[in-house]
């Protein structure tokens, strides 16, 4: 009996113990994150600034729906309004929510790759490419299976649009977030002054850079209850049902945001790490998705190249993520599997590539369900 | 807490048994038996490459007979390893484009499986060398793409029974759930994509002529066109395949599933409704006579009342039961119809 009432007692003594470990962990680094990405500063000001970005989404926005147009046969796309949207150089944009983007400083061209001006001229060269084949009738796609789909696409199945969208989502908007404004360049910088309190800046710099980061993301408050309708927001949102992506990436950047309000950059360098990590997921996840369509749609040319298309986009968006698992060269072995010719492509080499893909980022056990 | 007697809500359904009965009876033997008749009929190629008689004539075609038959057997497993391959497509893409076949002869850098070839690859392509002219009118250059597109089809259902035997198996008898992405969900669409899409539309609905506004018969449809007297007894062959599928062979089906839902209308009862029309539809297929191809221009009105017959289990099964079995239906109709 003495012995077991012992037993007992130093049982209780260790589950206590535990408790009070826990709590003392908690305390020191746990940081709750807010339902909605939204902040404030002692005094009630919201410390939230994405502006900018905003205004980028919404230009790509434009000149998807611009190059969209390009679909129906007879319509042309110019490659001079092209380029001017691109690097914002008098162009008269819709901007339907007012943000004031015609005229601004904001450009997506300087934004891509940093700028790199290799980048930039592989873009220009896609939308030169596609003005010059627009209009022609032979160059629109009509799906064998679906006669309300139909694609600009140039002789090797190759659809600008989704180049030039997906690729912007890359070499713009992923390289922003995953190697800019999370890389220590950017989060090793001031996080106790507001930039400018009476210009109505009343975030740091540190706080400014991250929401920067989450506005290439998404522009949603709320997200993903918003925000599910365009670019890493609309494919994270995709990815959700086997990756949980959305509700990984929503979850990151409050805690974050957060943590760095708090001053507990652990935290803050936990959440950069799940970011990262989760956007690569998300895109070569959406790789994988497309590969796996295209061999559904393997014998609708218009839907296959589309797949591929994307795929291929995703598939060039992985380097430029921070600590990427797929380099340039690693991205281009991938893409040399399916072969640069989408109307001369086997299934076998497009499951060839998925798995490859699959394998690298360690997502074998999903690429069927993707 | 404690153990009870199995209630009726079909969770207490043992997925598992189904699963690796599909598996272990019915798909995997399918395949091995389906393989094995494309490898005679790759031997009987060669033989007839090595001396183009009369009778290795004869021997050819009956062993594309059987293998093309063997084929409806395992249509309907279009979901991993051969959705992987688009097995559907590069086996049986059908009307084949013959010109294609005829430019492909003796081309050197000709591939098959790139999508170009879809239509002109498979048993139809082969349907067309082989049945569609005589003796004297097949050239050793043609002989060779026979062995081109012999090889393909071997290559290809090895490659899908090969994934079957090594990891697949053992993933699909695993995933139990019924979720879209669940093997029950993966079979259960497949199952009825091919049954709706493969069998009742392309096999007899469209050369019927039944799907058009102007329901004229389009008898230039029908599956083996070349053979003429193929087409019906591959339509009753695809039939029993679906049906030992749902019967689940000799062990435990779909039946047993709807079964373990109750003495209710969409369990049990469901079953019996289904099995009466599958009798049904097996009777109604007795009426079609090879050539199939006539039989819809001279007989148009009496294969509407088979498709009509046939058309009765699509809504069985992939209304009522998918419903009963709480499963989605995830594939798209783009057939047309």
């Amino acid at each position: 009996m003495n012995l077991r009432k012992s037993l007992m007692f130093t049982t209780v003594v260790s589950i206590s113990m535990l408790l009070i470990s826990c709590d003392h962990w908690r305390n020191n680094n746990d940081v709750e994150a807010p339902v909605n990405y939204e902040f404030t500063d002692s005094d009630g000001n919201s410390t939230v600034s994405y502006s900018g970005q905003h205004q980028r989404l919404n230009m790509l926005s434009e000149m998807v729906t611009y190059m969209k147009s390009a679909n129906t046969v007879g319509v042309s796309v110019d490659e001079a309004t092209l380029h001017s949207m691109y690097a914002n150089e008098s162009y008269e944009w819709n901007d339907e929510e007012e943000l004031g983007m015609t005229g601004s400083s904001k450009q997506l061209k300087n934004k891509t790759a940093g700028g790199d001006p290799t980048i930039t001229a592989m873009f220009e060269a896609w939308m030169t490419e596609m003005s010059e084949a627009s209009g022609v009738e032979e160059n629109v796609v009509v799906s064998s299976t679906n006669s309300s789909k139909q694609y600009l696409q140039s002789s090797t199945g190759q659809e600008w649009t989704q180049l030039i969208e997906k690729g912007l989502m890359g070499a713009c908007f992923y390289y922003n977030i995953s190697s800019v404004y999370l890389g220590t360049e950017k989060m090793d910088v001031d996080n106790t002054n507001a930039v400018d309190a009476e210009e109505g800046k009343y975030y740091t710099t540190m706080e400014h850079h991250w929401d920067e980061a989450y506005g290439y993301f998404t522009v949603a408050t709320d997200y993903p209850v918003n925000g599910t309708d365009r670019f890493w927001g609309k494919y994270a949102n995709s990815r959700e049902e086997v990756l949980g992506s959305a509700t990984k990436l929503s979850e990151a950047f409050r805690l974050g945001r957060q943590a760095i309000t708090e001053g507990k950059l652990e935290v803050r360098d936990e959440q950069i790490n799940i970011i990262r990590e989760e956007l690569e997921r998300v895109a070569a996840g959406t790789a994988i998705h497309y590969l796996n369509e295209a061999v559904a749609d393997f014998g609708d040319d218009a839907l296959r190249n589309h797949c591929l298309s994307e795929a291929k986009a995703f598939i060039l968006a992985l380097p430029y993520g921070a600590n990427s698992s797929v380099d340039q060269a690693a991205a281009n072995e991938i893409l040399a599997v399916i072969g640069d010719d989408f109307y001369n492509v086997t299934t076998a080499s497009l499951i060839e590539a998925r798995d490859q893909l699959a394998s690298i980022l360690g997502l074998t056990e999903h690429a069927e369900h993707l | 807490m404690g153990c009870k007697p199995p209630v009726n809500n079909g969770d207490d359904f043992n997925r598992s048994t189904l699963l690796i009965n599909w598996a272990d009876n019915i798909i995997i033997p399918s395949y091995e038996s389906y393989l094995s008749k494309v490898e005679g009929l790759e031997m009987r190629v060669a033989e007839f490459a090595l001396e183009p008689s009369e009778e290795n004539l004869d021997e050819l075609r009956s062993s594309l007979f059987d293998a093309y038959k063997e084929w409806q057997t395992v249509q309907a497993f279009e979901f991993g390893p051969a959705s992987n391959r688009a097995l559907l497509e590069t086996t049986n893409t059908y009307p084949t484009d013959t010109i294609a076949i005829v430019a492909a002869i003796g081309d050197e850098a000709w591939i098959p499986g790139t999508p170009s070839t879809l239509d002109n690859i498979g048993f139809p392509a082969l349907d067309y060398l082989i049945n569609g002219f005589s003796l004297s009118e097949i050239s050793p250059e043609a002989i060779d793409h026979i062995e081109r597109l012999v090889d393909y089809l071997y290559a290809e259902s090895y490659s899908v029974l090969e994934s079957w035997e090594t990891a697949y198996r053992d993933e699909f008898v695993e995933s139990t759930g019924t979720e879209m992405g669940s093997s029950v969900g993966e079979v259960l669409n497949a199952f009825n994509h091919v049954y709706e899409s493969s069998v009742r539309h392309q096999k007899l609905g469209l050369p019927s002529g039944v799907s058009t506004f102007s329901q004229t018969p389009l008898p230039h449809l029908v599956e083996a066109p070349h053979a003429e007297t193929w087409s019906v007894e591959f339509l009753k062959t695809s039939l029993d395949a679906f049906e030992n599928i749902y019967l689940g062979s000799d062990g435990v089906g779909l039946d047993d599933y709807l079964i373990s839902l109750g003495e209710t209308e969409y369990g049990a009862g469901l079953d019996a409704d289904i099995k009466v029309q599958m009798e049904s539809s097996k009777m109604a297929l007795e009426l079609l006579e090879d050539p199939l191809a006539t039989y819809v221009v001279d007989q148009q009105s009496e294969a509407f009342e088979v498709y009509t017959e046939l058309q009765a289990l699509v809504v069985l099964w992939k209304v009522d039961m998918m419903s009963s079995l709480g499963v989605l239906i995830t594939y798209q109709d783009n057939d047309g119809d």
